[in-house]
């Protein structure tokens, strides 16, 4: 880092702050590959000749992978206290939850139908 | 609460002290930080249920429209790329703050803005497209409602990031710019990642769902 870009007020890092946050930007440069990689294999997987539910699934699990890598590297939870993560799981179950809930009781069918078949 | 007891907090970050100084406290995390994130994970749910939404009433009412004669893949990829190259940035100009450059940090959030705007605008084309073009409105058909609702809540988010993003950029020329913002323009960076995490899902679910 030059001189220059050091603005008044702000010490330099240390040389250990420097290393860490090297290694950080290359980590970074090789998650936003892997991200613009899944992404193409996201938009070539919708134009295969694959049963639907494969695809179904194999959407799920790229955008699980590419939703990972965006909370654990960038968002810095790989290298944050654990409890950041407990607060997020936290959070993701409940929605979780509410989206498999609102899902599965729209699945069911209306009274009056149910009472036709009977 | 006492200093004592705060240093005695562990931590995985060895740079604690020094990237973030005076923000010791009792889980050895800097409160702010706790609370973004309890933001986010209430966020989560919003979007959840916004999301679901969609999906129920896509399935409940499958032939209103056809979403393939509506969308446009080829700019909602281009702007799924334009995000998470927004994002990138954005880790690197929390990176800067740590290692104190403030000129790179500055330079990584003019591209996160430049990206989000970017980003924001193909929304605007993108809706403008379908209510004119393809007289899809929010009150033209239940898909129309619930993708209008979910897709601009979500362009909402990006907004006001960006708006936060010019408010911490400016900020960078200021006198009054210290160290310690390094923490601020970290939380301003969780949720700029967060609104990147919905688009994760929100590009699957909503807009290549329809093509498979």
């Amino acid at each position: 880092m030059s001189e220059s870009s050091i603005t008044s007020g702000f010490t330099k890092a240390s040389p250990a702050v420097l290393k860490d946050e090297t290694k950080k930007y290359f980590k970074f440069i090789d998650v936003i590959l892997v991200l613009t990689a899944i992404t193409f294999v996201e938009l070539i997987l919708i134009i295969l000749p694959f049963v639907h539910e494969l695809k179904f699934v194999a959407l799920i699990i790229l955008s699980a992978i590419k939703f990972l890598a965006v909370i654990w590297y960038f968002m810095h939870l790989r290298w944050d206290r654990f409890l950041l993560t407990l607060l997020f799981v936290g959070g993701m179950v409940l929605a979780g939850g509410t989206v498999y809930a609102l899902i599965h009781l729209f699945e069911a069918p209306p009274l009056e139908a149910k009472a036709e078949v009977q | 609460m006492s200093h004592a007891h705060a240093t005695e907090a562990p931590t995985n970050d060895p740079f604690h002290n020094e990237l973030h100084p005076g923000e010791d406290t009792a889980t050895g995390i800097p409160n702010k930080k706790v609370a973004m994130w309890a933001f986010l994970a209430s966020d989560c749910m919003f979007f959840g249920t916004l999301i679901s939404t969609h999906l129920i009433y896509r399935k409940l009412h499958p032939t209103v429209v056809d979403p393939k004669e509506i969308f446009s893949i080829e700019l909602t990829s281009a702007s799924t790329f334009i995000l998470l190259m927004s994002s990138l940035l954005m880790a690197l100009a929390v990176s800067a703050m740590h290692k104190k450059n403030v000129v790179s940090a500055r330079w990584c959030l003019a591209g996160v803005i430049f990206f989000g705007s970017l980003f924001v605008g193909a929304q605007c084309y993108e809706f403008h497209h379908f209510v004119h073009a393809k007289e899809l409105t929010l009150t033209s058909s239940i898909f129309g409602s619930t993708f209008y609702v979910l897709t601009g809540t979500h362009g909402v988010h990006v907004t006001l990031g960006i708006v936060w993003l010019i408010g911490w950029f400016i900020k960078t020329f200021s006198k009054s710019f210290k160290p310690e913002h390094a923490l601020d323009i970290e939380v301003a960076g969780l949720y700029w990642h967060f609104v990147d995490i919905v688009w994760i899902i929100i590009f699957p679910f909503v807009y290549l769902i329809e093509y498979i």
